[in-house]
């Protein structure tokens, strides 16, 4: 630039750049390149206050003496380097330059709808996606090993997990509420429903189950404790089940029995139609270990591990789900991903979960959203989108992260946060 | 790069160095490496892809039934939309639609409401009513009102609607009261701006008719502020101005304001038709007054902002229909041509003769079914085949088309006499281009209408 000219300058963020501004600290975030950069000197972030204000539309005026200043001209100068932003000399246009500044909006959006009387619940049987029947709550297993695992709510409440109540009363959900609400399910979003339990296998019904399931198209996924399935003639029938769509999740808690898992394996191998998958609890480094040993010595085919907070594990936990600034930098979330994180928890939306006893959940750590014996299951998407804590709930409603500089670059909240009891799971905020 | 003489020289600008066109290259390199810059895909629409099942879902989803209550009517507006300029309703005789063949849709639209393919919960259905003027058969409204109030919808809400021309409307408004009618009254503002809202002897009406609005504003005023809106027509006796004005003071009202159909005028009545003919923009812009207080108030309802929405609603990526357009990793696709509702997405409309067609703005013979004396004959595979072949017919042409995604036209008003449509809105590379410079002008004129848009503006 030279000293020639006096004219100022138009100084703008382009549209693709997600701005963060928290007290006296600023993000720009390019979601096309994924870079980054922070602010916090109180001049630029005060510029950057500027350039977020409705009436500026991402657009400042920059008078010529301003781009002298050291800092401001780095700032610039850094700013289009990482092709965040750019400027121009005002002579070049009529007037303001004009940009499609980021103002996501959806017209669904509960906050809108509230508004409009005629529109709620538009097509929301079109949200459900997942689909989980906790079909009983019980199991007959009596060894040790498997009765703290399967009794453990905390276990539970984490990921899914198939959960026997031995000392409440025995419970499960007729036939014909299963199918009713499979029918209802029918014209929904369903891609997949969970089949699980207590033990699956000692559903009084559990071949006829099969046959209705038959009948539809979705994906289905049997959740079991292998023990069980070794055990209670689980295997047997699974082996009578040959629909396509179909994929068994034995879930391992350690240590082995060694001989029931092997067992367990060796059907995986025989069933080529069903696709298997071996999910393992590991709550502390022993945990890892041995899942490392395990999965080195068997073909399992597919696999995974969960983290399983158990109350007494936190540096455990912490050095496996935890996240500090640089996995939270290797993350470069779309511009269409952020939007979702400020709009919904893509964590639990479309998710839904019928337990045993009948009580709808959008979120098994939240209230219940319905009772399948009283509620349809539209009633309750409607309740969980209106007044449901789950699917809608976002970073910024919750603290420290409506607080914090990245809290649409994290990943949306998982149930680990309710179960820790802190929303955080990261080394960043507080310092 | 060319590695000509620098620095370039701009008017009234600071020279541009051999630098800044290097990293304004590089920029252009990195967003062309993002997807900007690219040539509209080669993506085709390929016919058969309005499928019957789909049909089916939409139906019971459906969100509005418009029953033609009569043919019957009490006026002789110059400008009516079946009357002496149109050529496209065929003969519209005194008919009244049948209370049986009424009730017998509402029961077979019960079955789908209530069914599983309907997706929604607790959505508003509206039951309107239509006309001729719908009041002249009193009988059937109230009938058919008492019918719907027997019915159970397990999903959805019903309120009941009305356009009138008011002028039987004090004889039965408690009745509308009492039902809660959603009221659009056809007005086109004063005395000498209703110059073409006469009886069918040429007399005015305007003084009966604003007899019985007053009426319904004196003993139901709450109701009156609720649930009554008006329509005004667009023409050479009013202005948007005047008709705005009329009802901000005598009613505290905001119109609609809409402008004489200009499709399907007959040949011979083009030049009389012009003469009375007046878009909204002209009336708005070649008033001497200021007309920036009546667009700030109309806003949405003006036919600029809803241009302006449509393009944000397509190209800005920043618009989203639902949490499921949302949430999804594919970007949206089209796969028919033009902007055509899909049948019974939006409503039906069940003519006098029983005839079901997909609004009421459409020609006759584009009949999609009929309710008889004994059932409603719906056949999703005509349906389908029907839309299909129409489609069809302009895909060739949409194919080619720069703003295919955004299109609104629908293709039964560009269906010509002989059933084969011509788009008047087609846009080649350069028309496209001219499109988004004047968007984009108007844009950075009134920049502040853009979060105003995003902020206001619906799907439906």
């Amino acid at each position: 630039m030279t000293e020639k000219n006096d004219s100022p300058y138009w100084f703008w963020i382009e549209p693709y750049v997600h701005i963060s501004i928290k007290k006296n600290m600023a993000l720009l975030y390019n979601t096309l390149s994924g870079s980054k950069i922070e602010y916090s000197h109180p001049i630029l972030v005060g510029m950057l206050k500027d350039i977020l204000k409705k009436e500026n539309l991402r657009v400042l005026e920059l008078p010529v003496k301003e781009l002298g200043k050291p800092i401001i001209r780095d700032f610039v100068e850094d700013i289009k380097n990482n092709f965040m932003g750019d400027m121009a000399c005002v002579n070049l246009s009529k007037g303001k330059p004009f940009q499609l500044i980021p103002l996501p909006t959806n017209y669904a959006d509960i906050r809108r709808i509230k508004k409009d009387p005629s529109l709620p619940g538009k097509y929301i049987m079109s949200y459900l996606s997942e689909l989980t029947i906790f079909i009983n709550n019980h199991s007959s297993h009596n060894l040790e090993i498997h009765k703290k695992f399967s009794n453990d709510l905390a276990l539970f409440k984490q990921f899914l997990f198939p959960y026997a109540d031995t000392v409440g009363q025995r419970k499960e959900i007729p036939l014909t509420r299963i199918e009713d609400i499979l029918t209802q399910s029918k014209e929904s979003g369903l891609h997949t429903l969970n089949i699980t339990g207590g033990n699956i296998f000692e559903y009084p019904g559990f071949g006829e189950l099969l046959k209705i399931l038959g009948k539809y198209p979705f994906n289905k996924v049997f959740h079991s404790h292998y023990l069980d399935v070794v055990e209670r003639d689980g295997l047997n029938r699974l082996n009578s089940f040959q629909e396509k769509n179909t994929q068994v999740y034995l879930h391992i808690t350690l240590p082995l029995v060694k001989d029931k898992f092997e067992t367990a394996v060796r059907f995986a191998g025989t069933k080529p139609g069903v696709s298997f998958s071996f999910s393992f609890a590991v709550s502390d480094e022993k945990d890892l270990e041995m899942f490392e040993d395990i999965k080195s010595r068997y073909n399992l085919g597919r696999y995974r591990f969960n983290p399983y907070y158990n109350g007494s594990n936190l540096d455990f936990f912490q050095k496996m789900v935890f996240f500090d600034r640089d996995s939270l930098w290797a993350e470069k979330p779309s511009q269409k991903e952020i939007f979702r994180r400020m709009a919904m928890n893509t964590n639990d939306f479309g998710n839904m979960k019928i337990l045993w006893n009948g009580m709808i959940y959008a979120n098994i750590n939240n209230p219940a959203i319905g009772d399948i014996n009283k509620n349809s299951i539209r009633e309750a998407i409607f309740n969980e989108l209106f007044h449901g804590k789950s699917w809608l709930k976002s970073r910024s409603h919750v603290l420290p992260c409506k607080n914090c500089l990245y809290n649409f670059l994290c990943p949306p909240l998982s149930n680990y946060e309710h179960v820790l009891g802190r929303n955080n799971l990261c080394c960043i905020y507080p310092r | 790069m060319d590695t000509g003489d620098f620095p370039v020289e701009i008017e009234d600008c600071e020279p541009v160095s051999k630098e800044e066109l290097e990293y304004y290259h590089r920029k252009f390199l990195f967003l062309k490496d993002s997807g900007y810059f690219s040539e509209p895909k080669e993506e085709k629409f390929h016919s058969g892809h309005v499928k019957p099942e789909f049909i089916e879902f939409s139906l019971a989803n459906c969100r509005q039934i418009t029953f033609e209550v009569t043919e019957r009517c009490n006026m002789n507006c110059k400008y009516c939309g079946y009357g002496h300029f149109y050529k496209v309703y065929g003969n519209r005789k005194e008919n009244d639609l049948s209370i049986s063949k009424a009730q017998r849709f509402l029961n077979f639209m019960t079955r789908y409401w209530n069914s599983t393919l309907n997706t929604s919960y607790g959505k508003t259905v509206y039951i309107s009513f239509y006309g001729g003027e719908p009041l002249l058969d009193f009988n059937f409204i109230k009938e058919i009102a008492r019918f719907v109030k027997t019915i159970n919808l397990f999903y959805n809400q019903v309120q009941f609607s009305m356009t009138t021309n008011a002028l039987l409307l004090e004889k039965h408004m408690d009745f509308l009261v009492e039902n809660r009618f959603n009221l659009l009254i056809s007005l086109d503002g004063d005395e000498k701006n209703n110059g073409y809202r006469v009886y069918k002897n040429g007399e005015p009406a305007f003084k009966d008719i604003l007899k019985n609005i007053n009426a319904l504003k004196d003993h139901y005023p709450d109701y009156f502020r609720e649930k009554v809106n008006f329509n005004a027509v667009l023409h050479d006796k009013n202005s948007v101005s005047e008709i705005h004005s009329y009802f901000k003071e005598v009613f505290d009202k905001t119109p609609r304001i809409g402008e004489l159909k200009n499709i399907g005028v007959k040949t011979a009545k083009q030049r009389d038709f012009m003469n009375i003919y007046t878009a909204i923009n002209e009336s708005l812009y070649n008033e001497n007054t200021d007309s920036s207080a009546i667009r700030r108030e109309m806003f949405i309802k003006l036919p600029e902002i809803q241009n302006l929405s449509n393009f944000l609603s397509q190209y800005s990526g920043f618009i989203f229909e639902d949490y499921k357009q949302l949430s999804s990793y594919t970007s949206y696709k089209k796969h028919t041509p033009t902007g055509t509702c899909m049948p019974f997405s939006k409503k039906i409309f069940v003519a006098v003769t029983g005839k079901l067609l997909p609004c009421e703005s459409i020609i006759r013979r584009f009949t999609l079914g009929k309710v008889t004396d004994k059932k409603v004959d719906m056949d999703f595979n005509r349906i389908a085949r029907q839309y299909n072949a129409y489609f069809e017919k302009i895909s060739h042409r949409c194919n080619l088309c720069y703003n295919k995604e955004a299109c609104v036209a629908c293709i039964f008003n560009l269906m010509g006499q002989d059933d084969n449509p011509f788009c008047n809105y087609w846009m080649d590379y350069t028309c496209f281009s001219k499109y988004l410079s004047r968007t984009l002008d108007y844009f950075e004129k009134e920049p502040f209408y853009y979060p105003l848009i995003m902020e206001g503006v619906s799907i439906d």
